[in-house]
């Protein structure tokens, strides 16, 4: 397993997680800086899961509170959709879009 | 559009995977692809946002069982114990950290709340939701009760400035150190701004428009120009001959009130209340008993917010309105007092004669200049909007129904509600009590007075205007000066009565004093039916117990439903099966409006069809059609004794119908309309499938999440227990029943605005079935507690 291929999963989840409490958006820069240490294009499609990790893991600290269910289903009927899906999905492509990005152009900048 | 061919498609593809740009155009597609991704998804990432979205609501939901805050400025420690209602009991050792604790709380459980009701009057509701809100902020600017709201506080005495100042400083400390704000804010996208105690005291003055500022007199006026003003008498007549007076015997006189003629008008009241107070020689416990259910908007978070504050000088109980510091209606040690709005006229209208320019008007004879204040309304997402507040001798002046006038209203002026309530909130007995009372302007309401002594009392209080000439109950002359006030009805000689050998006092938002009243009140008084009712209860028995207040307090036997059912089952014809069932449960109801019923469903379609069929002929001949209707009042006079009333007769048909006629149209038309709606199996038409109760959160029209699910609810406009409208959302906002020895209290609510928290509709179940709270000042369970320490 390559080293660098894992560090840059982590850095999406840990990183992404962390830019995204300054906004969420930020998440695409933590995973371009992945997808350049991923490198394989094939291997970058592991961003998107890497992208629903790292907001999932920030969405963690309400997860666990009693009231999340309810605030949830109160979510979801502002929304008209489910809410929680939907922003894992849009995270996921976000990151799979950030790293695709970082692969990408690490290709295009290679000397 | 035309495709590329399969072919040359493939072609394109391997050219481009073999361009030595290929990474680069990729990237560049990528990068487009990503931002339009971002782009699009930006206006949900408010809400959906990981970190800070709607999910973070989800902590927070609950106060702590326990948690202290060090404060900088408080003069000592304060505890505050709250119940398991979510009721806070605040103790303190000084005033002032006492009302700053009341701040907290308040920003604490309901900010939101607080922010719309500041800046619905001042005029700067589009700041938060944008050109919506213009014309609403145009017209509260124009109106200028931020302006009077200033000038109140700067006149106000220091100690009332201090408590206020106190309570704002409470209310910021919460603004400053929340971690979150309510959902709203997160809804909205937007964040509280300080508070002032300008803010405190506009929303005081909200609620005095609320009550007691209207445009009546510009209804009048069209209905005036529309028939006439002996016709608008037949419609809207005032004293009616079973009136019953809220302060009884003022003279010979009022004994003779069966035999008062029609004098004044009186249009539909949607706001009402009740309160009476019993003697302990008609109480069975020997203790004076007060009651009070004041009927507003029922809105979620509730306009109430409960709270029990003690201090070396104050021990008071009872509910604020989040963003006052002070208890508006409850109970101390010693007294006990409730409010039903008087309806008093403390407004008019005055059309003026300005020069071309609008920069001068006549005024006896005189030319003087207008006033001109420039308001800027500032707009989200919008440029700000300057308005030139145009303002003469008599007030403001405003544009509505293509007519221009200015208005003078009591409220306009500054006025000391906070400073009386905070006298009235420490009082010990009925003197100390008057004094606070002497103070108390805006809205003129009917105070009702218990105290452990065994007095009971009653007072019509307030501003009342004493006007040169007229009633101004339609537009005035503002030129000739004619028309001006010249003061207010004297303290001394409001409405009231102390001790009445009857041994009890009601009021119910009916004409407050007897026909030999030497001063004009007013002339918009509600229907007599709650006061009569209320009346009888009190007067049936010699010794009256609290359970039978609580009786009172859910009663909902309906008095017009007795008097006009009758006319109607005689005078019906039934035409089918259906009319004929109907005509059953009408004769065997026994005229309480029990949600189980089914006659009721039936009667209250009936009157509106009724009422329809009566006057919208005549309206709409006139060019009104969507002038006001007359009350069921005078409905019902004009069917028991004005059978030859004009309105019975259909204009738009050549012959002249009479009143069994309309009676007989209606009752078929009610019946078709309720087949159409609840089917044709009668055992449906319960009267809870069609009367329904709604709470609705002050931004429920656009999130319907906030709402509370619409119930079935007993009751109508007409009963004790009122519940006016098919769906009703007005009525009793707070009940509370008090005999000094026992006290009991509920509101449709809860004390917390959270919508996930086990407090924002607790109170809610209880109140629908006409069920209470033990209202406890000790012994009480205590849920969490919260301790400011001073730094």
């Amino acid at each position: 397993m390559d080293i660098k291929k894992i560090i840059g999963f982590l850095i999406i989840v840990f990183l992404g997680a962390l830019l995204s409490t300054l906004h969420w958006s930020l998440l695409v820069v933590a995973a371009v800086i992945g997808g350049y240490l991923i490198e394989d294009t094939k291997k970058a499609v592991s961003a998107f899961f890497a992208g629903i990790f790292a907001w999932g893991l920030l969405l963690s600290r309400y997860v666990f509170s009693p009231h999340f269910g309810a605030v949830n289903t109160f979510v979801n009927s502002v929304a008209g959709l489910p809410a929680l899906p939907l922003m894992l999905l849009i995270g996921g492509i976000l990151s799979l879009l950030g790293a695709f990005i970082g692969v990408t152009a690490k290709k295009a900048f290679k000397k | 559009m035309q495709f590329l061919p399969f072919q040359k498609r493939k072609l394109f593809i391997v050219q481009l995977l073999n361009h030595p740009m290929k990474h680069k155009i990729i990237l560049a597609v990528l990068v487009v692809v990503t931002l339009l991704l971002s782009y699009a998804v930006s206006p949900f990432m408010p809400y959906l946002n990981p970190h800070t979205g709607l999910w973070k609501h989800s902590l927070s939901v609950e106060h702590p069982q326990e948690q202290e805050i060090t404060v900088e400025g408080l003069f000592d420690d304060v505890r505050i114990e709250r119940d398991t209602h979510g009721i806070p009991h605040i103790y303190a050792q000084y005033d002032l950290d006492l009302f700053f604790a009341l701040g907290y709380l308040h920003a604490q459980d309901r900010l939101f709340q607080m922010d719309l009701n500041r800046r619905l009057p001042s005029g700067r509701l589009s700041e938060l939701v944008g050109e919506d809100a213009y014309e609403s902020d145009a017209f509260y600017r124009t109106l200028g009760m931020h302006r009077a709201a200033e000038e109140t506080y700067e006149k106000s005495n220091q100690w009332t400035r201090d408590i206020a100042d106190s309570y704002c400083k409470g209310v910021n400390y919460y603004i400053h150190t929340a971690k979150t704000y309510p959902i709203e804010y997160t809804l909205l996208q937007c964040t509280p701004e300080e508070w002032t105690p300008i803010d405190s005291i506009v929303f005081g003055k909200m609620m005095g428009w609320e009550l007691s500022g209207n445009f009546y007199d510009l209804e009048f006026q069209k209905l005036e120009e529309a028939f006439g003003p002996d016709v608008v008498e037949e419609l809207f007549p005032s004293q009616r001959s079973l009136e019953v007076p809220i302060i009884p015997g003022l003279s010979e006189a009022c004994r003779q009130i069966l035999h008062w003629s029609n004098e004044r008008i009186t249009i539909p009241l949607e706001l009402g209340s009740n309160n009476w107070a019993v003697a302990p020689e008609k109480s069975a416990s020997e203790r004076a008993m007060l009651c009070n259910d004041p009927h507003l908007a029922t809105t979620l978070p509730p306009i109430w917010y409960q709270a029990h504050l003690v201090s070396p000088t104050y021990n008071v109980a009872g509910v604020t309105f989040p963003g006052a510091p002070c208890v508006v209606i409850g109970r101390n040690q010693y007294i006990a007092w409730g409010l039903t709005n008087t309806g008093a006229d403390v407004i008019d209208f005055y059309v003026e004669t300005f020069s071309d320019d609008e920069t001068q008007y006549v005024y006896q004879e005189q030319w003087y200049d207008t006033e001109i204040v420039k308001e800027t309304i500032y707009i989200k997402g919008e440029s700000p909007k300057t308005i030139d507040v145009k303002i003469t001798r008599h007030g403001p002046v405003l544009e509505r129904d293509g007519r221009t006038f200015a208005v003078c209203w009591t409220g306009l002026e500054p006025t000391f509600e906070f400073e009386a309530l905070l006298m009235i909130n420490k009082a010990t007995n009925y003197k100390q009590y008057q004094e606070g009372l002497k103070l108390f302007s805006v809205p003129a309401q009917n105070f009702v007075y218990a105290d452990i002594h065994g007095n009971i009392a009653m007072r019509s209080n307030g501003k009342i205007p004493i006007r040169k000439k007229g009633t101004g109950r339609i537009l005035v002359d503002g030129a000739s000066g004619d028309y001006d006030w010249v003061g207010y009805i004297p303290f001394e000689e409001l409405p009231h009565m102390l001790n009445p050998d009857q041994g009890y006092l009601a009021s119910a938002n009916q004409v407050p004093a007897p026909r030999d009243y030497p001063y004009y009140l007013g002339f918009l008084w509600a229907d007599r039916y709650r006061a009569e009712r209320i009346n009888n209860l009190l007067k049936e028995k010699e010794k009256l117990t609290f359970e039978d207040m609580i009786r009172i307090q859910s009663d909902t036997y309906d008095i017009p439903a007795s008097i006009i059912t009758p006319i109607l089952v005689q005078t019906v014809h039934p035409q089918n099966e259906l009319e004929k069932q109907a005509l059953t449960y009408l004769k065997n109801w026994d005229y309480y409006d029990e949600r189980t019923s089914i006659a009721p469903t039936i009667f209250h379609t009936f009157v509106d069809t009724l009422k329809d069929n009566m006057f919208t002929d005549e309206y709409e001949q006139a060019g009104i059609p969507d002038g006001s209707f007359p009350t069921t009042e005078t409905v019902e006079n004009m069917l028991i004794a004005c059978e030859e009333s004009q309105f019975f007769d259909n204009v738009s048909t050549s012959q002249k119908e009479t009143r069994e006629d309309i009676i007989q149209k209606s009752f078929t038309e009610a019946i078709h309309e309720l087949k159409e709606s609840l089917g044709e199996d009668i055992t449906q038409w319960e009267y809870g499938n069609k009367h329904k109760y709604s709470l609705e959160h002050m931004i429920g029209a656009v999130v319907s999440a906030l709402n509370y699910p619409q119930f079935s609810y007993d009751g109508s406009s007409y009963t004790v227990d009122v519940a006016g409208g098919w769906i009703s959302k007005h009525g009793p906002s707070w009940r509370q029943i008090i005999d000094f020895e026992r006290a009991v209290c509920i509101y449709p609510g809860g004390q917390i605005d959270n919508p996930f928290s086990k407090h924002y509709t607790d109170f809610v179940k209880l109140w629908k079935e006409s069920q209470y709270i033990e209202w406890l000042l000790e012994g009480y369970e205590t849920e969490s507690v919260l301790i400011f320490r001073r730094a």
